[in-house]
């Protein structure tokens, strides 16, 4: 059985205004898999991240970590938080420090890394990242895209095993979420876990390894993306629309045959390669 | 013009010079400037312009710009120690003071000499970068942590602000001054509950990266160079030998 993580049981999260956010959630995040986290608006996606990353403990239910349920005393959220890092969605939520390196390295510095450290690794995320030279700029005077890629390099700077992203691409142009997505794989491709909640189902189908389907704050299901997302019936009562990849494979009679149409790229070989078979007939 | 300033500052030439050298030239020069007599006030006045456009090569358009500021407030101030009122025979007499003319110039003189050592730092230095430095004078964590959160925001709620009132306007709501005061106290109120709906999401996100009580910042990257803090101090005392040489002079 291939290694967990990290494992919601049955989550429930009522808030203190009464609002019930979570009822009976369940999932099981792989190590080293890309994990799409769907659902409407609504339908608990930030309130579960939250319960995740032990910002909020969940009224009843268990979060583990690496098989083993989680503590809520500073030190076991310390431990937590430096395996499990949470980019929320609006970066102004996050963005404590004046200036962007002051920023990125108030996370090591929380760690207890030294000044000379903090900073080295604050560079570093900087460069790998390709924003060395935003190091000195004030942190209000950044656009949203680059407040984005900020509050996202302030968490990597902590190099924790699993990134969770509440809507990473949301609010942002193709050229900005094409960078996003180019530096999720990058850090992926580094061993690192990533979770992240999207209504891009184009981009899910796309991106993720296993995708879960979330509805009134209950997983309705949880599997490989391509299987997921062919499920009509869960998608509906989720009120997700299926990806235009697949209606469009469907359509054109290609998906369940053979190699699964997962990008543009796939769809487009099989579409000229049934037109060559065509021609020649 | 605030904001300006500060926007200023972060592509000051000078800002990678460590913020106690500055500190230490305009500070001294501002302890001076309260009790130095008036020759000294100009001399203080004219060194930091002078550092200021040749050193710090502030733009004189906007060094000129961000001093006029001050001047307004002074000039007003002092004009009213040129008037005197009487009342000889039942009705006010309105008279020039010649008296208050050299009093008028030595507040003018002091305040500018003041205000330019003030401008000249707030001109060359970030407030993100010599904010975490009061650390190392003892300023209380809790105080400078509410600085630095203070300043953060301060941008995020005048961003906030400037779409309120965008959005407002593009639904006519400024168009009367009845209508100007209900939009006003709608925008006032709305940014009131947004603070505090942003304070704590803020420390959501803070407690996400392991925030622990205080906010650490990096100190800054270089460290003070000693000879330029002296050579600082070494003008300064300069200045203020000078300045008291000249206090038998006429007018001082």
């Amino acid at each position: 059985m291939p290694d967990c993580i990290l494992e919601a049981r049955d989550l429930h999260y009522r808030y203190p205004c009464g609002k019930v956010a979570l009822s009976g959630l369940n999932l099981r995040v792989t190590a080293g898999r890309k994990l799409a986290v769907l659902g409407a608006n609504g339908s608990g996606k930030t309130t579960l991240f939250l319960c995740l990353n032990g910002t909020y403990k969940p009224t009843t239910g268990t979060v583990l970590l690496n098989g083993k349920p989680t503590g809520y005393t500073r030190t076991d959220l310390l431990a937590w938080r430096k395996q499990v890092g949470l980019v929320f969605q609006d970066p102004d939520d996050q963005i404590v420090g004046g200036t962007v390196i002051q920023d990125i390295a108030f996370g090591p510095l929380n760690l207890g890394h030294s000044h000379e450290e903090a900073r080295r690794i604050a560079m570093e995320t900087m460069d790998r990242i390709g924003i060395a030279d935003f190091a000195e700029r004030p942190a209000h005077e950044l656009s949203h895209g680059e407040r984005k890629i900020i509050a996202m390099a302030g968490i990597l700077a902590m190099k924790p095993k699993l990134v969770i992203l509440d809507e990473p691409t949301a609010g942002l142009d193709p050229s900005w979420t094409e960078r996003i997505i180019e530096l999720l794989n990058a850090i992926h491709q580094n061993g690192t876990t990533v979770v992240l909640s999207t209504h891009n189902m184009d981009f899910a189908y796309e991106w993720a390894d296993e995708a879960v389907i979330l509805a009134r704050g209950a997983t309705l299901c949880l599997g490989p993306v391509g299987e997921v997302l062919a499920r009509d019936e869960e998608m509906r009562s989720a009120r997700l629309y299926p990806p235009l990849l697949l209606q469009t494979a469907r359509y054109l009679g290609l998906a369940g045959d053979g190699a699964p149409v997962r990008s543009r790229r796939q769809l487009l070989d099989r579409l000229s390669k049934s037109k060559i078979k065509n021609t020649e007939s | 013009m605030v904001h300006l300033m500060d926007c200023y500052a972060y592509t000051s030439r000078w800002r990678h010079r460590h913020p106690a050298e500055k500190a230490a030239f305009a500070g001294g020069l501002l302890l001076l400037s309260f009790f130095i007599p008036l020759a000294g006030l100009l001399l203080i006045l004219l060194t930091v312009s002078l550092v200021a456009l040749l050193g710090a090569r502030i733009p004189s358009l906007l060094y000129g710009r961000v001093m006029t500021i001050p001047m307004a407030f002074i000039l007003i101030g002092a004009s009213s120690l040129l008037v005197t009122l009487s009342y000889p025979s039942n009705h006010l007499h309105i008279g020039f003071a010649e008296a208050g003319i050299l009093p008028a110039i030595h507040l003018v003189a002091r305040a500018m000499a003041a205000a330019s050592c003030l401008i000249f730092f707030s001109l060359t230095t970030p407030t993100a970068d010599w904010m975490p430095l009061l650390r190392k004078f003892y300023v209380p964590a809790v105080v400078v942590d509410l600085m630095l959160m203070t300043y953060r925001l301060l941008f995020v709620f005048a961003e906030r602000l400037s779409t309120l009132q965008h959005a407002q306007a593009a639904r006519l709501g400024n168009l009367t001054f009845r209508s100007r005061i209900r939009t006003t106290g709608l925008i006032g109120a709305n940014l009131f509950i947004r603070s505090l709906d942003r304070a704590r999401r803020i420390e959501l996100g803070m407690e996400s990266r392991c925030y622990n009580g205080e906010i650490p910042c990096l100190p800054f990257e270089r460290k003070p160079s000693l000879p330029v803090i002296f050579g600082a101090l070494i003008l300064c005392l300069v200045i203020a030998g000078f300045g008291f040489l000249t206090k038998r002079w006429p007018y001082a």
